[in-house]
C-alpha cells in the first residue's frame, strides 16, 4: 500500500507539471460532443425513444464524466519503456509494474475532479432540467460505479499494454479496443438506442458496465435492484480480466527472460 | 516483413475507422430519414472529405510539423535556414509519411461509393469546383497549421495546440448543418472547418452557392499571407535571439 502511495506521489508531481496536458486532453473529449449535436438536430422533430433534447444532453454530459473519471491512457507510456528497454529495470524492483502503472493511471483522476466537481454543479445550476440523480444514495452508488468501471478499464489496457511482449504493435490493438470500447459502452451512442438484438448482445460484454451501466444510474434510469445487480457484475468483470491478466503476465515474463532481457 | 505487416495494419486501420463512423450515421438514419437535412449517402461524402483531409494532413503536413518544432526546440532551425531556398518551403514541406495515402483513397472510395448509390453523376461545373475546394481547403489547414507552429518560437510545448485543433477537426465528421445557428457560423467563418468537408461535399451535390466557393479562395489566400508573415516576424525574432 505504501509502494503506491509513493508511486502515486511521483505521478502526481508530473501530473502538476503537465496540467496544461490534462487540461488540453479533456478538452479533445470532443466526439460525445459532436454526437449529442447530431441527436439534437434530430430530436428537434421529437423525441428519439424515451430520449428526449434534454434526456441526450445530460446522457453525454455524464457520459463525459465518466469518461474523465475511468479513461485510461497509461498504455503509451507502457508502450515506450517496453520499446526502450526500461522495463527490465521496472522488473528488477521488488514491486510488479501493475502497482506503478495503475499509481500512474489514478494521479490524473484527483485533478480532474478538482475541474470535474464545479463543473458538474455548474451545470445542474445552468441547466435545471438536467435529468441527473443527486441524491446522496445515488452519488455514492454512482462513485462506486465508477470504481467498478476504472477497474476493468485499467485491467483491459494493462493486459492489452503486456502484448508487447509478444509483438510490436499494442497500439494497433488498443486502436482496434477503442472502436469496440467506443460503441459497444455507449460512450457514442446510447445504448438503448440500437437495435434490439444488438442490445442483447452487448449486455454480455464488459464495456456496457465500464460507461452505459455508470450513466444510467447517474441520470436515475435504474432501480435499485437494477444497480446493485450491475455493480454485481462490475466485480464478476473486475475478477475474471484480473485472472486473465495474471495469466497474460506469467507468461510474458517468461517469454520475456526466454529472449533474453 | 516487418513494413509490411506495419503497412498492413495500416491499411486495416483505415478502414475500420470510416467503417466505425458509418456505423454511427447508420443509427442516425435507424431513427430519422436525415440528418441536418442530408440523406445517408449525401452525409457519406462528407465522411469520405473528413478521411481525404486527414489523409492529406497525416501525409503531408504532420510530419513536417514535427520536424519543424524538433528544429526549433534543439535549434537546429538555422542550418535549414541558411540554405538558398526558401526556408519557409524547406522546413515545412519535405517530410513525407506515404502510409497515410490509404485514407485519402479510401475517402474518394466513400465519396464515389455515395455518388453511385445515388445515382448522381456531378456535372463538369461542380467536379471543377470540388477540384478548386481542395487544394483551397488544404492551403487553409496548412496556414493554420504554420501559424500554431510558429508559436513553438515561444511556447515549447506547442504539439498540445495540434490536439485543440484536431479536437475542432473532428467537428467535421458530420454535415455543419447539425450544429445550431452559433456553432456552425463558428465552425464556418473562424475555425473554418466547413470549408474542409461539408462544403466540398455539397458542391459535389449542387448545394452549394458559389459564394462558398469564392470564399474558400479567399479565406486560403488570406490564412496564407498572414501565416506566412508570422512565420517571418517569427524567424526575425529567433535568429536576432541565438546570434
Amino acid at each position: 500500500m505504501r509502494k503506491f502511495i509513493a508511486e502515486f506521489r511521483a505521478s502526481w508531481n508530473l501530473i502538476i507539471e503537465y496540467r496544461i496536458m490534462v487540461v488540453i486532453w479533456m478538452l479533445t473529449i470532443v466526439l460525445p460532443l459532436i454526437m449529442l449535436a447530431a441527436w439534437l438536430s434530430i430530436a428537434e422533430k421529437g423525441p428519439v425513444g424515451s430520449y428526449d433534447r434534454m434526456t441526450f444532453i445530460s446522457y453525454y454530459l455524464a457520459a463525459l464524466v465518466v469518461r474523465n473519471m475511468t479513461g485510461m491512457w497509461f498504455i503509451w507510456e507502457m508502450d515506450s519503456e517496453m520499446r526502450l528497454g526500461s522495463l527490465s529495470f521496472r522488473l528488477l524492483k521488488p514491486m510488479d509494474p501493475l502497482v506503478h502503472y495503475f499509481a500512474y493511471a489514478c494521479s490524473s483522476k484527483p485533478f480532474r475532479v478538482l475541474i470535474l466537481g464545479p463543473a458538474s454543479v455548474i451545470a445542474l445550476v445552468v441547466l435545471p432540467g438536467l435529468k441527473w440523480a443527486v441524491d446522496p444514495l445515488n452519488l455514492l452508488l454512482f462513485v462506486t460505479s465508477l470504481a467498478g468501471a476504472l477497474l476493468i478499464l485499467f485491467l483491459m489496457q494493462y493486459t492489452i499494454g503486456l502484448t508487447g511482449f509478444w509483438i510490436t504493435r499494442s497500439l494497433s490493438i488498443n486502436d482496434a479496443w477503442f472502436f469496440t470500447y467506443s460503441l459497444a459502452s455507449g460512450y457514442l451512442v446510447p445504448l438503448d438506442l440500437f437495435p434490439p438484438l444488438v442490445r442483447d448482445i452487448l449486455w454480455f460484454l464488459p464495456f456496457r458496465y465500464t460507461m452505459s451501466f455508470p450513466v444510467e444510474l447517474l441520470m436515475g434510469r435504474l432501480r435499485l435492484r437494477e444497480i446493485l445487480l450491475g455493480i454485481a457484475i462490475q466485480w464478476i468483470w473486475v475478477t475474471a480480466l484480473y485472472a486473465l491478466n495474471r495469466w497474460v503476465w506469467h507468461r510474458g515474463l517468461r517469454r520475456y527472460s526466454a529472449v533474453g532481457a | 516483413m516487418e513494413y509490411r505487416a506495419n503497412f498492413a495494419s495500416s491499411l486495416f486501420l483505415s478502414l475500420i475507422w470510416p467503417l466505425w463512423v458509418l456505423s454511427l450515421l447508420w443509427v442516425f438514419f435507424f431513427h430519422s430519414p436525415d440528418l441536418g437535412g442530408w440523406s445517408f449517402y449525401e452525409a457519406m461524402l462528407v465522411i469520405g472529405m473528413y478521411d481525404i483531409f486527414i489523409g492529406l494532413q497525416e501525409t503531408i503536413l504532420a510530419p513536417n510539423i514535427v520536424q519543424v518544432t524538433e528544429h526549433i526546440q534543439k535549434g537546429t532551425l538555422d542550418f535549414v535556414l541558411l540554405k538558398p531556398a526558401n526556408g519557409q518551403v524547406l522546413a515545412t514541406v519535405t517530410a513525407c509519411n506515404l502510409m497515410r495515402l490509404t485514407d485519402v483513397i479510401i475517402g474518394f472510395g466513400l465519396i464515389g461509393l455515395g455518388l453511385y448509390r445515388m445515382g448522381h453523376v456531378p456535372t463538369l461545373i461542380q467536379i471543377t469546383t470540388f477540384a478548386v475546394m481542395i487544394p483551397a481547403g488544404m492551403i487553409t489547414v496548412y496556414s493554420i497549421w504554420l501559424m500554431l507552429t510558429t508559436l513553438a518560437f515561444w511556447f515549447v510545448r506547442v504539439e498540445n495546440f495540434g490536439e485543440v485543433f484536431y479536437a475542432f477537426y473532428e467537428t467535421g465528421r458530420f454535415p455543419v448543418t447539425i450544429y445550431n445557428r452559433w456553432l456552425r457560423l463558428m465552425l464556418t467563418y473562424i475555425v473554418p472547418i466547413a470549408f474542409l468537408t461539408t462544403f466540398p461535399a455539397a458542391t459535389l451535390l449542387g448545394k452549394l452557392s458559389g459564394y462558398f466557393v469564392l470564399a474558400s479562395i479567399a479565406i486560403a489566400g488570406v490564412l496564407f499571407y498572414a501565416s506566412s508573415r508570422f512565420w517571418n516576424y517569427a524567424i526575425r525574432f529567433y535568429s536576432s535571439a541565438s546570434s
